[in-house]
């Protein structure tokens, strides 16, 4: 029997770092296929299902979560067991420390608090805590290789160190206290005491004549209290969610978001800080700063046109994101979405100071939405006009505008419905 | 009156009243030489005229005819260029220095086209990206010379787009025209091409004088809307852009150090001259090639100017600002462009596109890209020969109109063009087999840049 055991322990093993190295793979900028990364992030059936209730929306993120979400209903805490790349490092930092695994019995379960929290809050909308997820945390941390001193990618590695350390100093506690996608296993898990089951024959509640019956829900007295402070717990997220909601919306966003971007009340919240965007835009105008307009938006991506702009060929980012903070576009979708409003600087515009000036921002503009304002002997200026409704911020036009800065993309207010732009030819 | 009894008192009184009528005498007779202005001998002396000097134009059945008559050869040379503006006026001393006879003329009675005339002043597009000025030769000698003036130039320092004064730059001009012995004909308008099946042997002048012809071996059309080369038939292209009248105003050397700001568009730029600015006019789309439209934007524009500085007057502080001039030349800024050898594009201008006949290398406006290369197909027509287009009106598509327009792309172009005529006036060959190498040498002898 012990060889059966070791073999199968071997055979573990083996998958487990298969599955970490898959992860790793998936994850560093190795696929020619921008949404691979997609696929680390989107297993967690956690995120998964947050993320589906806050946006009602189930997004192509919804296939990968899915299988995994059913083999937890079947067998409780596998995917920690088998997969999880988090889960084998933590078990390698507890293996070095001379600390014994059961001591981190005393901890609370925070874990579970923490999910029942945000899926009440992902009702209202307003997801909390998925950026603990811990394959959130592994994609931002390895997949921003490229760029290791992004915000994102720094506060992603500590963050992964972080759980190491604790793993290190408390064998177990991370993977058994803390992490949320390992208490939403066992949350499922104990849901699953509620489907109806047979009882074997032989137990007590047996006829006499030998018909079995069927139970439904757990038994004893303290799984039912259980269950209802979880639902309580649950319930104490939706008054925080809109109460985010409320706040959220007073505020005029400051700073320029990816496209399809949900609201940023919103976004703080369901985006992962996975770095997926940063790493999928060709253009690099998607990045991190330490500086954020608002504690719940810190280090969520922010577009800026310094050296490029949102090209009218790409919706990689949209479709690189796992959790929809960024909803999935189609091409002739994103203009529809804008990520904000060009507007022309008067004192600064040469035209507008009765210079000359080629007037580059027309030529740039790939939607034809810049159009100059018609010079005539009553009105003696020419100045360039940004048509409101065809713009879709994708600051083309203030990559153009060099040396004089002079037209800039602002943030502007949600989508309009029913527009329809579209670029001048996307293959330009 | 008793000679005896008179006092001495009366003597004086008699001697005085004698001097005074003698005096007034005088007097009433002098300036012209006799009291009679019937008698004037500087009279200008007439020369009696009989009939006209040719059969004038006659009405005939409600048409009106020219008749076909021989016009008088005002002068031969072996380059002409027509055209007296930052093109033409480079174009003819670089020739001159090449060594052979160079002739300058041109419709208004200064030097300069709209760089002084027009008032447009302000050199930009010489620079590129790292402040580095690509555009040289003549014209830039052009700027040092305006450097010794005083109020000359201003803004000449590296990655600046410097502005010059009018009249300074007038007065340079005709310095080195003269210092070269270049001949030259002012007030004279080029109406037509002289040819000889496709082949260009001079240009037909209006002027004061009359029609007349010019004959060249090479002709280099610097007229920036292309009259020549329109007249001979080459192929080109007409465009219709904005245009607009230049003003300056003076005395803000006299405003209240306190005063309200006035709307910008309205004080426009500094030129060299303490106090005086200039101010552009983007101006209505028009085709400047139909006198109707020129007309009217003329009229309009003198009472927009007006109203615009009647409105900076009205500004608390800018009382003493008054209207200086109004610019002589209307500032067209395209009109013929020449469809040459080589059509320029501005995709070519953003690669950075190299070509092995360089004969000229332009700049960016306020330096926001790298330097590109204008190759020598650029100048020539397709189907006309020995005739050079150089300034704004050489070969390039719609993009390129900005480009191809500013100063220092016409001297810049004005000097390949000037180069060229007299490399082929030298080899006795045509314009468009002219070896451009050669024409590279000259020009790098003569201080352009080429890359």
């Amino acid at each position: 029997m012990n060889e059966k055991l070791k073999s199968r322990r071997l055979v573990r093993t083996l998958v487990r770092c298969g599955a970490l190295a898959a992860a790793a793979v998936l994850v560093l900028p190795l696929f020619p296929w921008s949404a691979a990364a997609k696929a680390v992030p989107a297993l967690s059936p956690f995120v998964m299902l947050a993320s589906t209730i806050a946006t009602r929306a189930a997004g192509g993120a919804a296939l990968f979560g899915l299988p995994v979400l059913l083999v937890v209903i079947a067998r409780r805490r596998w995917f920690c067991r088998w997969a999880c790349p988090v889960g084998l490092l933590t078990e390698c930092a507890g293996r070095l420390s001379p600390v014994s695994a059961s001591r981190c019995g005393p901890v609370p379960r925070i874990g579970r608090w923490l999910v029942l929290v945000s899926i009440g809050a992902a009702a209202a909308g307003y997801p909390l805590f998925l950026w603990l997820d811990p394959l959130a945390m592994f994609t931002g941390a390895v997949g921003l290789a490229h760029r290791p001193t992004s915000p994102a990618a720094t506060a992603a590695a500590a963050a992964v160190a972080l759980v190491l350390l604790l793993s290190a100093a408390l064998p177990g506690v991370w993977c058994l206290k803390l992490c949320p996608l390992g208490a939403f296993q066992e949350l499922v898990a104990a849901g699953r005491r509620w489907l109806p089951r047979r009882l074997a024959v032989g137990d007590s509640s047996t006829e006499a004549n030998g018909t079995e019956r069927l139970l439904v829900g757990p038994v004893s007295r303290r799984s039912l209290l259980a269950a209802a402070g979880g639902a309580a717990c649950a319930a104490l997220g939706v008054p925080l969610g809109m109460r985010a909601q409320a706040a959220g919306r007073q505020r005029q966003p400051r700073a320029l978001r990816p496209p399809g971007a949900v609201p940023l009340w919103q976004f703080g919240q369901l985006c992962l800080r996975c770095g997926n965007c940063i790493r999928s835009c060709p253009a690099g105008i998607i990045a991190t700063g330490w500086r954020s307009e608002s504690a719940a938006a810190w280090l969520a991506p922010i577009v800026s046109f310094d050296s490029d702009y949102c090209r009218e060929d790409c919706v990689a980012c949209t479709q690189a994101c796992p959790s929809g903070a960024l909803a999935p576009l189609r091409l002739e979708e994103k203009p529809n979405q804008p990520i904000g409003l060009a507007e022309v600087l008067m004192d600064r515009c040469l035209l507008a100071l009765g210079s000359e000036c080629r007037a580059m921002c027309i030529d740039a503009c790939p939607y034809d939405a810049i159009t100059l304002h018609e010079w005539t002997f009553e009105d003696d200026r020419r100045y360039p006009i940004v048509a409101e409704a065809n713009c879709p911020g994708c600051g083309a036009c203030q990559v153009a505008c060099t040396p004089m800065a002079a037209i800039a993309v602002r943030p502007a207010a949600p989508p309009l419905t029913g527009r329809s732009v579209a670029a001048r030819n996307p293959s330009d | 009156m008793d000679p005896k009894r008179m006092t001495r008192r009366d003597w004086m009184r008699v001697l005085g009243a004698t001097g005074l009528a003698t005096g007034a005498g005088a007097l009433a007779g002098s300036g012209p030489a006799c009291a009679d202005p019937a008698q004037r001998k500087d009279a200008p002396r007439g020369v009696r005229v009989a009939g006209p000097d040719h059969p004038p134009a006659i009405l005939r059945d409600g048409k009106v005819i020219q008749p076909e008559r021989q016009l008088a050869l005002l002068h031969e040379t072996d380059v002409l260029v027509v055209g007296g503006g930052p093109a033409g006026v480079v174009a003819a001393l670089a020739a001159k220095r090449a060594g052979v006879r160079a002739t300058l003329v041109e419709r208004y009675g200064h030097l300069g086209g709209l760089w002084t005339g027009g008032l447009v002043l302000i050199v930009i597009g010489h620079i590129v990206t790292g402040k580095k000025q690509v555009c040289q030769g003549i014209g830039e000698e052009m700027m040092r010379r305006l450097e010794k003036l005083d109020r000359g130039i201003c803004n000449r320092q590296p990655g600046r787009n410097p502005t010059v004064d009018a009249e300074a730059l007038k007065y340079v001009m005709v310095e080195m025209v003269m210092e070269e012995e270049l001949d030259v004909f002012l007030h004279c308008w080029g109406v037509d091409a002289i040819m000889e099946g496709n082949t260009v042997r001079g240009a037909v002048f209006e002027s004061k004088s009359g029609r007349q012809a010019i004959l060249a071996k090479v002709v280099v059309d610097a007229s920036g809307d292309g009259d020549v080369f329109g007249a001979a038939g080459a192929d080109h292209e007409r465009r219709k852009y904005h245009a607009g009248l230049v003003h300056r105003i003076g005395n803000l050397d006299q405003v209240a150090k306190d005063a309200a700001k006035p709307e910008a568009r309205l004080l426009g730029s500094i030129t060299p001259v303490a106090g005086v600015r200039w101010v552009n006019m983007q101006g209505p789309d028009i085709d400047a090639l139909d006198v109707a439209e020129l007309t009217k934007l003329e009229l309009n524009a003198r009472r927009l100017i007006w109203r615009n500085v009647e409105k900076l007057r009205q500004t608390p502080g800018y009382e003493k600002v008054y209207l200086m001039e109004t610019a002589p030349q209307l500032g067209v800024r395209i009109t013929r462009v020449l469809n040459g050898l080589h059509w320029l594009k501005m995709s070519d201008v953003l690669g950075g596109v190299r070509f092995p006949d360089v004969v000229a290398v332009g700049g960016a406006w306020n330096g926001d890209h790298q330097e590109w290369q204008i190759p020598y197909g650029a100048l020539v027509p397709k189907n006309v020969d020995n005739l050079l287009a150089a300034g704004r009106c050489i070969s390039g598509e719609p993009l390129m109109s900005d480009l191809i327009r500013v100063i220092p792309n016409c001297f810049i172009t004005g000097h390949a063009a000037g180069a060229a005529a007299a490399v082929a006036v030298k080899d006795g060959c045509l314009v468009r087999d002219v070896e451009v190498p050669k024409v590279q040498k000259l020009l790098l002898q003569q201080e352009a840049y080429l890359g």
